[in-house]
C-alpha cells in the first residue's frame, strides 16, 4: 500500500468511524460501521488505524468521507466495490434522520 | 450426565430390593403353581453374571468415594484412624479385590431374557457409563463440599443396596458372596449417615459428561425454527476462535437477530434491546480492532444466515402471513445467552493471548521500506487494557450474562428418596390364612 493510499484510506474509515458515532439513531450507526466493515474486507488486514477527526458537521464529515471512498479508484480498488461502498453509504445517510 | 446414570443406577437397584423369592426369578423351583425352567447349573451361570454385573456397581461406588474425599495413602491405617469415607472406600477395595471381574462389552449390551437380570444389566450400564462422568466435571476440585457430601451419599447407599442384594442372593447356586460384607454394610451406613447430616445439593446431577454439539445440517428450516438453526449452528462452529474480521460480522449479526426478536417477542422486548444496544457499543469498539489468527469464516456464514432468516421472519409477522409461538423464542433467548457467554470468552481470550490486536495511528514514515514511495509505518499493539479498555468492560459488565444460580432436576430428590424407601422396605405379609375362628 502505497503512502497517499494509506493516507485516503485512513481518511475514509476515520471520517466512517465519526459518523457511526454521531448518528441519530442505533439504526444509522450500524449502517456506517457496515460500510466500515465492508471498506476492510476489501483491504484486508493490513490498514491504517482510525484517527480523531475535527468535529464537523455531519455533512462535512459525510463530504470527506464520500470524496476519500470515490477517490480509492485512483488506487487499484476495484470501481463496482467502490461503488457498492457509496450505495451502502448513501443507504446509512437516508436512515441518519432525527 | 451424573443425572441420567446416578438416576438410572439407583431405579434398577431400587426395583432389585423390592424383588424377593430370587430363585423363582431366575427360573428356579420355588411354588408348585410355577414350573422349573431352569437347571442348577443355568442359575449358577446366572449368579456369576449377576457377580460381574455386581462388580461394575463396586467400582462405581469407590470410584465416587474417591471423588468426593480423595486421601490417596489408606496405607498402615486401621478402621480407628480412617474417617468414614475413607473406611468406606477401604472396604470397597477389599471387596473389589475379591469380586469377580468386569462383565464383558457382550453382556453389558446384550438384552437379558431374566428380567432380575436385565435390571443387573442395567445397573452395570450405568455404572460403567457414569465413570465418565467423575472425569468431566465430577471430581475432587470441582465440587463445593456440600457436592462432595452429596455423592459420597449416593455411593453410600448403592453400597447397602449392593450388601443388602448380597445377602438375599445366597441360595443361588455357587453364589460367590461379597468378601467381608459385614464390614462393608457398617462403612456404607456409617457412610450415609455422615454424609447426610447437612442438606444435599442435587445440583451435583447437572454435572457429568455430556454429549458435544452437533450441526444441524440440511437446508434452511422455515420459519424462526430456521434462525434457531442458523444460531445453534453458529454456537457450534463458535467453537474454533474466530478471527477478528469474522468477529466483527458475528457482532453486527447478532445485533440484528436482538433488533429483530424484540419486535417478535414483546414479552421480552427491553431485554433484546438492550442486547441490540450492548452489540452496537461492541461495534463501535471492535471497529479499529485486527488479528489474522482462527477462522471464523463458518461462524460467520452461520450468523448471517440468521441475521437475513430473522429479518424475512419479521417481515412475514407484520404483514401477518406468519405467526410466532413462544416456545421457540424461549429457546433464542437460551441461544443468544450462550452465544454472549462464548463471545464474551472469544474476547477476553483473545485480550489474554494477544491474538487480537488493536490499531494504532503512529503518523510517521517507515523509512525502512522497500520502494521509493515510502508507506506510513503502521503498528499494532496488543489489545490490553490500556488500549482497548471499553471494550473489554464492554465485555466484562454488561455482555456477560449474569450466571443464574443452577437449579437441581425436578426427578433428583424423587431418585434418592426411593432408594432410601427400596433400603429399609420389607416384604409384604403374606395373605391372612382364615383359620378357624371363637
Amino acid at each position: 500500500m502505497l503512502l497517499s493510499h494509506a493516507i485516503t484510506l485512513a481518511e475514509a474509515r476515520s471520517h466512517l468511524a465519526a459518523l457511526a458515532r454521531r448518528a441519530y439513531n442505533d439504526e444509522a450507526s450500524a449502517e456506517y460501521e457496515r460500510v466500515l466493515l465492508h471498506l476492510d474486507v476489501i483491504h484486508g488486514d493490513y490498514i491504517p488505524g482510525i484517527s480523531d477527526v475535527y468535529d464537523e458537521a455531519a455533512d462535512i464529515l459525510y463530504g470527506i468521507a464520500e470524496h476519500a471512498i470515490e477517490d480509492l479508484v485512483a488506487h487499484g480498488i476495484d470501481a463496482l466495490q467502490v461503488e457498492l461502498l457509496l450505495d451502502m453509504l448513501d443507504a446509512a445517510r437516508a436512515k441518519d434522520v432525527p | 450426565m451424573y443425572a441420567e446414570n446416578g438416576g438410572q443406577l439407583r431405579a434398577e437397584l431400587s426395583t432389585l430390593l423390592r424383588q424377593h423369592r430370587v430363585q423363582q426369578r431366575l427360573g428356579g423351583a420355588g411354588s408348585h403353581t410355577i414350573p422349573e425352567t431352569t437347571t442348577t447349573d443355568e442359575r449358577r451361570l446366572l449368579g456369576e453374571q449377576i457377580g460381574r454385573y455386581r462388580h461394575s456397581a463396586l467400582v462405581w461406588c469407590v470410584q465416587a468415594v474417591r471423588a468426593a474425599n480423595p486421601r490417596m495413602n489408606l496405607h498402615g491405617t486401621s478402621t480407628r484412624t480412617r474417617g468414614p469415607a475413607e473406611e468406606l472406600r477401604h472396604r470397597l477395595d477389599v471387596a473389589i479385590s475379591s469380586s469377580s471381574g468386569l462383565p464383558g462389552l457382550d453382556e453389558l449390551s446384550t438384552e437379558q431374557p431374566f428380567a432380575m437380570v436385565e435390571s443387573w444389566r442395567q445397573v452395570a450400564r450405568a455404572a460403567t457409563l457414569g465413570e465418565h462422568d467423575f472425569d468431566a466435571g465430577l471430581g475432587y476440585g470441582r465440587l463445593s463440599q456440600v457436592q462432595c457430601m452429596t455423592l459420597l451419599k449416593d455411593a453410600s447407599d448403592v453400597a447397602r443396596g449392593l450388601v443388602g442384594l448380597d445377602r438375599r442372593y445366597s441360595n443361588i447356586p455357587g453364589w460367590k458372596p461379597l468378601k467381608e460384607a459385614g464390614w462393608l454394610a457398617r462403612a456404607a451406613e456409617t457412610c450415609a449417615t455422615f454424609a447426610g447430616y447437612d442438606e444435599p445439593d442435587y445440583t451435583i446431577d447437572l454435572r457429568g459428561w455430556q454429549p458435544r454439539r452437533t450441526l444441524v445440517e440440511g437446508p434452511g428450516l422455515p420459519g424462526l425454527v430456521g434462525v434457531l438453526q442458523a444460531q445453534h449452528n453458529l454456537l457450534v462452529h463458535l467453537d474454533e476462535f474466530p478471527d477478528a474480521r469474522s468477529l466483527r460480522l458475528i457482532l453486527d449479526s447478532q445485533r440484528i437477530v436482538s433488533r429483530d426478536a424484540a419486535t417478535l417477542d414483546p414479552r421480552a422486548s427491553s431485554d433484546w434491546t438492550d442486547r441490540s444496544s450492548t452489540y452496537l457499543r461492541l461495534i463501535h469498539a471492535t471497529n479499529d480492532i485486527g488479528g489474522m489468527v482462527g477462522n471464523g469464516g463458518p461462524a460467520a456464514g452461520e450468523a448471517a444466515l440468521a441475521a437475513s432468516r430473522i429479518e424475512q421472519v419479521t417481515r412475514a409477522v407484520q404483514a401477518g402471513t406468519d405467526v410466532v409461538d413462544s416456545g421457540p423464542l424461549r429457546h433464542l433467548a437460551q441461544l443468544g445467552r450462550e452465544i454472549d457467554e462464548r463471545i464474551t470468552q472469544v474476547i477476553q481470550q483473545g485480550a489474554r493471548e494477544r491474538i487480537y490486536f488493536a490499531r494504532v495511528p503512529f503518523p510517521r514514515v517507515d523509512k525502512d521500506a522497500a520502494g521509493l514511495v515510502k508507506p506510513t509505518r503502521q503498528r499494532y499493539v496488543p489489545m490490553t487494557a490500556d488500549v482497548c479498555q471499553e471494550l473489554l468492560e464492554l465485555v466484562r459488565d454488561e455482555l456477560r450474562p449474569e450466571a443464574e444460580a443452577p437449579r437441581a432436576p425436578k426427578r433428583a430428590a424423587a431418585s434418592r428418596e426411593e432408594l432410601t424407601l427400596a433400603l429399609v422396605h420389607r416384604p409384604e405379609p403374606r395373605r391372612a390364612q382364615s383359620g378357624p375362628s371363637m
